[in-house]
């Protein structure tokens, strides 16, 4: 057995490349590099009449001058352009949460050069059809201002100065795609906006720049001196066409509010409190509840409420203030007044006979029992 | 280590375009090309492979060298040894080697050593040694059996995979 240790290739190999070859050696999942000349010479020694002859070696047209130095040509083949690279979903796998009125929601791809160039990437990005199934959600609505960049910048999220293109990436190296949309107002909890991503293969050379789409060269005469392009691209796209898709998909996660309005008479000039009637100058207590029963927080809740002729607002009845606003069943209660076009500008206040009840800083009706539902007090007495 | 020194001279002139003119001819005439193997099908719907000339090589594709050594002396060569280094890019494809009345060996070190595959072994970086596969091939040696006598034709082959 002859033992020798796997480095010595190696080692003999830094010494070769020096002197033969013009090209650096990569180790590459994506194979080797286009424009790559792999050069092969044979050598022959042999003896004559039990004489050793000076060594021969060998020529693509054949050689019999002796001797290293005969000018014998190696025998080459240039390495021609495989053109392939895959876009998978990358980051949260499945839809991409969004909220009605939300701008800029991003979907994220990962697109990687699994070819042995250098390459440029058109990408365009649209929105699929109505009933066309993504990750399992059935596209219902459609996304608004879709738009593509490629994480130009490398800081794995979208930014402004991001390309709308891919820009001279390497062999075996990804980017980030990201598919940027606008999520209309009108689009409901649990409507589906599914996307599509397109990516084609263009050349390299010019930084900054979109180079010119790559073509294959199947059509034309190949040749020992030019690098060929060859497409060996596959996926959800046509096979071999510098082409590759992908999909993903946007799902609106909303606040649904329910908003149900009551009453109670609360004493009367004559019961007093016990058993009240709703008669002249009684007084009524109106109960207004709002429950989300969507998946995300309401921010901003305002309430609008208009008083009938019949009725006047009574002030002072919670805590000295006018209305009783009350989060999650007591965790949190706060008061404001109905002071005239809110002069105190707590965000409560009556014009004419409009309440609006819009608290300073906002009300929001969480999805979790500590906010949820708000219950806002105020009462009347009957004209 | 001589054939590689002779490698690494012959291939700086080479580059250097100093072809060396008019010198005296050896025994023999040496010629290696390159070729490409191609899956046609014929006109029965077979498939075959086919040797093409190799001008469109991508990653992943098969390569064929074809060395051919003619004696255009009146004098037998004897003991016709034929080297041929494997390139970095290259990968041996197993068993592919070919050559009619020839001992086949491979290297594993750059050509200091030689013998037949099933005898080389690597030692790894832990310490074992394993038997060699063919990515550890660095050059493969054909030494006839017989002497070639004037006029005759000898060939090797090998079959490499483009990394």
């Amino acid at each position: 057995m002859i033992e020798v240790k796997r480095g010595a290739r190696q080692f003999v190999w830094v010494i070769t490349t020096a002197v033969t070859l013009l090209f650096a050696q990569h180790t590459l999942a994506a194979g080797t590099l286009a424009g790559v000349t792999v050069a092969n010479q044979a050598q022959v020694d042999y003896e004559v009449a039990a004489v050793a002859q000076e060594l021969i070696l060998s020529d693509p047209l054949g050689n019999s001058i002796p001797g290293a130095g005969s000018g014998a040509d190696t025998t080459d083949f240039l390495v021609d352009n495989r053109v392939d690279f895959t876009i998978v979903e990358f980051g949260l796998i499945g839809a991409t949460s969004v909220f009605p009125g939300q701008d800029d929601a991003v979907t994220t791809f990962q697109l990687t050069n699994t070819g042995n160039e250098t390459q440029d990437y058109a990408l365009a990005a649209a929105n699929l059809g109505i009933g066309v199934i993504v990750n399992g959600n059935t596209d219902t609505v459609d996304m608004g201002g879709v738009e593509v960049y490629s994480d130009t910048d490398g800081s794995l999220d979208f930014s402004v100065a991001d390309l709308t293109f891919v820009d001279e990436l390497d062999p075996d190296l990804s980017i980030l795609i990201f598919i940027v949309a606008d999520a209309g107002l009108a689009l409901l909890d649990l409507d589906v906006a599914n996307v599509e991503l397109t990516a084609t293969t263009h050349d390299s050379g010019t930084i900054g720049t979109l180079d010119a789409l790559t073509t294959d060269d199947s059509a034309i005469p190949d040749s020992t001196t030019t690098v060929e392009v060859v497409f060996a691209d596959d996926g959800l796209g046509a096979v071999g066409d510098g082409i590759e898709t992908q999909r993903d998909g946007y799902i609106v996660s909303s606040a649904a509010l329910t908003i149900t309005k009551t009453s109670a008479v609360l004493s009367d000039p004559f019961n007093l409190a016990v058993n009240p009637k709703a008669i002249p100058g009684a007084v009524v207590e109106y109960t207004i509840t709002v429950q989300n029963n969507g998946a995300v927080d309401a921010d901003q809740v305002a309430i609008t409420d208009v008083l009938d002729a019949s009725l006047t607002i009574l002030l002072g009845q919670y805590a000295g203030e006018d209305v009783e606003i009350d989060l999650g069943g007591g965790t949190t209660v706060t008061t404001c007044t109905l002071d005239a076009a809110d002069a105190d500008g707590d965000g409560c206040g009556i014009a004419g006979a409009t309440l609006t009840i819009d608290p300073v800083g906002g009300l929001t009706v969480g999805i979790l029992a500590t906010n949820n539902p708000g219950v806002i007090k105020f009462q009347a007495t009957i004209n | 280590m001589k054939n590689l020194i002779h490698l690494f001279v012959t291939s700086a002139l080479t580059l250097g375009a100093a072809a060396v003119m008019g010198q005296e001819s050896g025994n023999l005439n040496v010629q290696t090309i390159v070729q490409k193997e191609e899956i046609v099908v014929d006109i029965d719907g077979r498939q075959r492979t086919q040797l093409v000339a190799a001008t469109e090589v991508v990653p992943g594709d098969e390569v064929v060298y074809t060395i051919t050594f003619h004696n255009i002396s009146d004098k037998a060569a004897e003991n016709v040894v034929v080297t041929n280094p494997i390139a970095a890019e290259l990968t041996y494809i197993d068993r592919s080697a070919f050559g009619p009345g020839a001992r086949i060996e491979f290297s594993v070190d750059g050509g200091r050593s030689y013998a037949v595959a099933e005898q080389l072994a690597v030692l790894e970086d832990d310490g074992e040694t394993r038997p060699a596969r063919p990515e550890d091939f660095t050059h493969i040696r054909w030494s006839l059996a017989t002497d070639l006598v004037a006029g005759a034709q000898g060939v090797a082959r090998f079959h490499a995979r483009l990394n």
